[in-house]
């Protein structure tokens, strides 16, 4: 080792293709640019209530709700090359428990956000222990089978209410012991903070040495485990922490919706959420956020306009994206597209 | 001894490619594996990566068997793998790569692999997939120095390199074998094994058929032109 730092080795390996100025991840000049847009955008959406009316506000605050829903299955199927259909199993799981303490032990909606989120942290712990020593399509069928269950589950259990759903959830409070809140602006300034906080931790965690690990997975799992990486660790945390954050998305969903349906945790939801992943951008985390809000868009406004043929139209819009966005509304950012080239949603298999 | 390989018996479904291969290597020995196409070099590589499971016989680390043991065993018993074709991480950066692998205290750091090949610092921040095949090369190197590995395990290094760059894995190389380091390699380019390794084990057939020093099996063209049809 001393011989190699007194002699200084210097090794060119006769590159011809020089590093570009753009394909660099993680400049300084970019995050910052990043953090500022994200702030003024955070902004944009805190103002929302004091200039628009009602209607459009709720809506919002159902885009938010899915959203981060969303950026949970992105974690997996993205950054951790693991595409899952599992992920409505713990949203549903957070807005149940969180509609059941609502009715059962208090209106406050921080104690609601923890115990739907623990819940769900719980149930993707012990479902996690068997869903990720699988990849593939075989992870798709484990996590599709997740969903299945638990969306029988609320249908059969009386507490759930059965196939009617949960109703009667209290509106929440924010302070101890305070008046339910009623307008719906504020109910939107809740939602837009469970979704700020639940993308903020979302940030870190992929910025983070656990989000290099996800990556690494990603691209190769027998390549991380040939440098002595324990791949299950990561993903077991990788699976609990998405089914946490969907969890907290389903807590926000309660809050606003305050009623829960199976529905809220089926096949055609898990569906549209991993097909928003798609649509976005695997792999980035503002690019799905953006195809979240085309999805409900289309499927709730453009949808019954169209007489009910939301669903129709969401097809052909999967398709054409598929088409004429192969990495997703993301890939429209040229940076991105330069440095990261497309995304694989799956690993590249079990090569070292 | 650190490496033993005691009659290895391996192959791919139900066809057999190594017929009892012996080998060892020493703390600090380097040795070059060489023989023509298909006479299973490769497949020796893989059971003692972990990545074919052998039907019978040991890959002794430190007089530990882990010949059914998966790749991660191997990495924490001190055995550092750069595999036949580079296989870096398309969507980490240089960084990022030496980052997630630099498991151990010891003497190769983040720093030092900069230090060793400046290359890698200067793309730093360039990912994986951005890097031409000679960066890729260094990195896979680099990658499993971080690990501070007792043995570094190498597939075919100079496998769809230039020439000239070739030399410089080469440079590097030489230069980790005075660190003591030891290194096992597979390689058809001879200059590069020659370069590297100061012994020379001839497989055929599945079999290990010739050991010598580099010096002498270099000096004995005849020999070599009968093993190896070159020389």
């Amino acid at each position: 080792m001393s011989t190699i730092n007194n002699e200084k080795t210097t090794v060119d390996p006769g590159t011809k293709t020089p590093a570009p100025r753009h394909a660099v991840r993680g400049g300084g000049r970019r995050r910052w640019l990043g953090l500022l847009l994200a702030v003024v955008a955070l902004l944009v959406l805190a103002s929302v209530p004091l200039w628009l009316s009602p209607y459009p506000v709720t809506m919002l605050s159902r885009i938010l709700a899915f959203a981060l829903l969303v950026v949970s299955v992105d974690l997996l199927t993205g950054y951790t090359g693991l595409p899952t259909l599992g992920q409505v199993a713990y949203f549903g799981a957070g807005a149940y428990a969180a509609g059941l303490t609502g009715i059962y032990l208090t209106t406050n909606a921080f104690v609601q956000m923890v115990v739907g989120t623990l819940v769900a942290a719980a149930l993707a712990l012990v479902t996690g222990i068997v869903a990720v020593r699988t990849k593939g399509f075989v992870f798709l069928m484990v996590t599709l089978a997740i969903t299945e269950l638990a969306h029988k589950q609320a249908e059969a259990m009386a507490l759930t209410g059965g196939s009617n759903g949960l109703s009667g959830i209290p509106g929440i409070s924010i302070l101890p012991g305070g008046e339910p809140i009623a307008l719906v602006g504020y109910l939107y300034w809740w939602v837009l903070f469970v979704f700020a906080l639940g993308v903020a931790l979302s940030v870190i965690l992929v910025r983070s040495p656990m989000g290099r690990s996800m990556r690494g997975i990603r691209d190769g799992e027998e390549r991380m485990r040939a440098i002595g990486r324990r791949t299950f660790m990561v993903k077991l945390v990788a699976f609990t922490f998405a089914g946490s954050l969907a969890g907290m998305a389903g807590t926000a969903w309660t809050a606003q919706a305050r009623f829960v349906s199976p529905g809220d945790m089926a096949f055609a939801l898990a569906a549209i959420a991993l097909l928003s992943v798609v649509f976005g951008g695997a792999g980035t985390i503002w690019g799905p956020i953006v195809a979240a809000a085309i999805v409900i868009l289309i499927r709730d406004e453009i949808g019954a306009i169209a007489d009910g043929r939301g669903g129709m139209i969401l097809g052909f819009v999967f398709v054409l994206a598929v088409f004429l966005l192969p990495r997703g509304i993301a890939g429209l950012s040229r940076r991105r597209a330069a440095a990261v080239g497309p995304t694989p949603i799956a690993g590249e298999g079990d090569e070292l | 001894m650190l490496l033993e390989v005691k009659d290895l018996v391996a192959g791919y479904d139900g066809s057999r490619v190594l017929n009892g291969v012996n080998l060892s290597l020493d703390t600090g020995e380097s040795v070059a594996v060489l023989g023509r196409n298909g006479v299973g070099k490769t497949t020796l590589m893989e059971s003692i990566m972990g990545l074919v499971r052998p039907s019978s016989g040991q890959v002794l680390i430190n007089g530990i068997d882990l010949a059914r043991k998966p790749p991660s065993a191997l990495a924490k018993a001190g055995v550092g793998i750069v595999p036949q074709g580079r296989r870096v991480f398309a969507s980490l950066t240089v960084e990022e790569h030496l980052l997630i692998s630099a498991r151990k205290r010891g003497e190769w750091t983040v720093k030092s692999v900069m230090e060793l090949m400046p290359r890698l610092g200067e793309r730093r921040t360039n990912l994986g997939s951005q890097l031409s095949g000679g960066e890729q090369q260094m990195l896979a190197i680099g990658r499993a120095l971080v690990g501070n590995p007792k043995l570094l395990v190498l597939d075919e290094p100079s496998d769809g390199l230039a020439p000239a760059v070739v030399g410089q894995v080469g440079d590097v190389l030489t230069r980790l074998r005075s660190t003591g380091l030891a290194v096992l390699i597979v390689e058809q380019d001879l200059r590069l094994a020659f370069d590297v390794a100061e012994r020379v084990l001839v497989m055929q057939k599945g079999e290990i058929v010739h050991s010598s020093s580099t010096a002498e099996f270099r000096a004995d063209g005849k020999r070599a032109h009968a093993l190896l049809g070159v020389g």
